[in-house]
This record gives structure tokens, sequence and C-alpha cells, in this order.
């Protein structure tokens, strides 16, 4: 498939039930499934991180209206296995991640420097050889925030 | 993913990860969570200039199991969610998670 495809990276989305995924996981040929929208319109906000704006925009601009907390809180759920490419969270503006059950190893890559690059720095990357950029690993577990 | 890992673990230094060998190089800063609360905004605005923050002892964060119930806190057993899934491809690198399974004979 051609990665730059409108269709790149959404070609094996399907649907199913969340007891479809628990029966998956159960057994050792099960298939590796990734659910990656879960809403939690109730989810915790409080407190707001110190360096966060959002929802003090939202209360002066909201105007009343309740926050779209289902929109800025999701879970995730997937068996062993599974795993998304590269990419930026929610369009590089922060984001955090709490895992609550399992494992999650979280890839970085960055240049020689030590430094972030915009995703497009990254387009030549060859994974056989991968030069001047550093890849680093870190394996997430219950109880963690990245 | 194999290859990704590999080119991973090719930069520890003496078995060590670069965030414990080298924590100025890593992008990653390891911290608790006093100490991250401890931080002002612009302390940890500057930190997330060039590194992500882990905080290792987040005690605000509810433990659940990945069974029905668990699961039940995300969405009703029988909603239709969307799932991204493909064919068997176990993860490479079963050392990095005690107990995970492999199809790769050579990892150690």
């Amino acid at each position: 498939m051609d990665p730059e495809s409108e269709d790149a990276g959404n070609s094996q989305i399907r649907t199913a039930t969340s007891e479809q995924l628990l029966e998956a996981s159960a057994s050792d040929a099960g298939k590796i499934l990734n659910a990656l929208e879960f809403p939690m319109g109730t989810a915790p906000v409080s407190p707001t991180p110190k360096f966060s704006t959002d929802l003090v925009a939202w209360e002066i601009t909201g105007r009343g209206i309740p926050p779209p907390i289902g929109a800025i809180r999701w879970g995730l759920a997937a068996t062993g296995g599974a795993h998304t490419w590269f990419h930026m969270d929610s369009n590089g503006f922060n984001t955090f991640i709490d895992v609550k059950c399992g494992y999650k190893a979280w890839l970085s890559i960055y240049d020689k420097y030590g430094h972030f690059q915009l995703i497009d720095a990254f387009k030549d990357f060859v994974l056989d050889e991968p030069g001047n950029f550093q890849i680093e690993v870190i394996l997430l577990t219950p109880g963690t925030r990245l | 993913m194999e290859k990704l890992l590999d080119a991973a673990v090719a930069q520890y230094e003496e078995d060590y990860p670069i965030h414990l060998f080298n924590p100025m190089q890593s992008a990653i800063s390891v911290m608790s969570e006093s100490h991250f609360t401890m931080l002002t905004a612009s302390e940890i605005q500057y930190i997330l200039r060039s590194k992500h923050i882990l905080i290792t002892d987040c005690a605000s964060q509810g433990r659940i199991q990945f069974d029905r119930a668990g699961l039940r806190t995300l969405c009703s057993p029988r909603d239709t969610i969307e799932v991204n899934g493909g064919f068997q491809n176990l993860f490479p690198l079963p050392w990095l998670i005690p107990g995970c399974r492999s199809v790769y004979p050579s990892g150690p």
C-alpha cells in the first residue's frame, strides 16, 4: 500500500464489540486488535494541569455549555502485539497517556543532538540505516503517566 | 517493528537504555509525581520543549483488569467499536515484557 495514500493506516479498520476484543485476548491464536476510540465523557478533568489552558478558555468562551470531555479524554484498548506507526498525537498539542492495565512500549525518534523534529524531517528514515537518528524505547506500566 | 526495536536496543550502553546511562541525551525525563507537582508551569514547558515527561508513580490512576468488568468501564459489551486489526504478528522482543509470547526464536 502506498503509505501516502488517503487510506494508509486505515485499511484494516473493522467494527467489533468489546466482547470480541476480550475473546481475541483469551487465545494465543487470537487476532491482534487495537481499539482506539472510547470517548470518556465523564472522566475527571480536574485538577487542571497548571500549564494547560483549554478548560480555562472553555470556561470563559463556552457560554455555560459543558466542555466536550469525551473529545479530550478517551480510552484505548488493545490485545497484545498491537502497534501504531509513527505519528504526532493530537496535532502536536500536548497529550498525556495513563496506563491502567498491561504494558505499552513507547518509541521516540529524534536527531543526533537529542532534539525532536517536525515529523517531515524523518521522511528519509530507513530502519536498516538509522544514520544520525536515534531511537529510544520505554516500557510504560500501570501507574505510569507519559 | 522488530528492526525498529533492535535499533533502539543497539543504542544501549552496558545493557542500560539511554534514559538510565545518559539522562541528558534521553528524550525522556523520568520523575516522581511529587517532583512533577512541585515544578512550575515554565519549568514543565521547558522540559517539554525537548523531552517527554514520564511520571513513574501516578497515584491518581485507577487500575483495571483486561476483563469484562474492565472493558465495561470503556463501553457496553454490545456497543459497536472500531478496531484496527491485522494478521497475527506476535511481539518481536518478548524479553521486554515478562511472560510475553513470541514467534521469534532468537530473542533473549
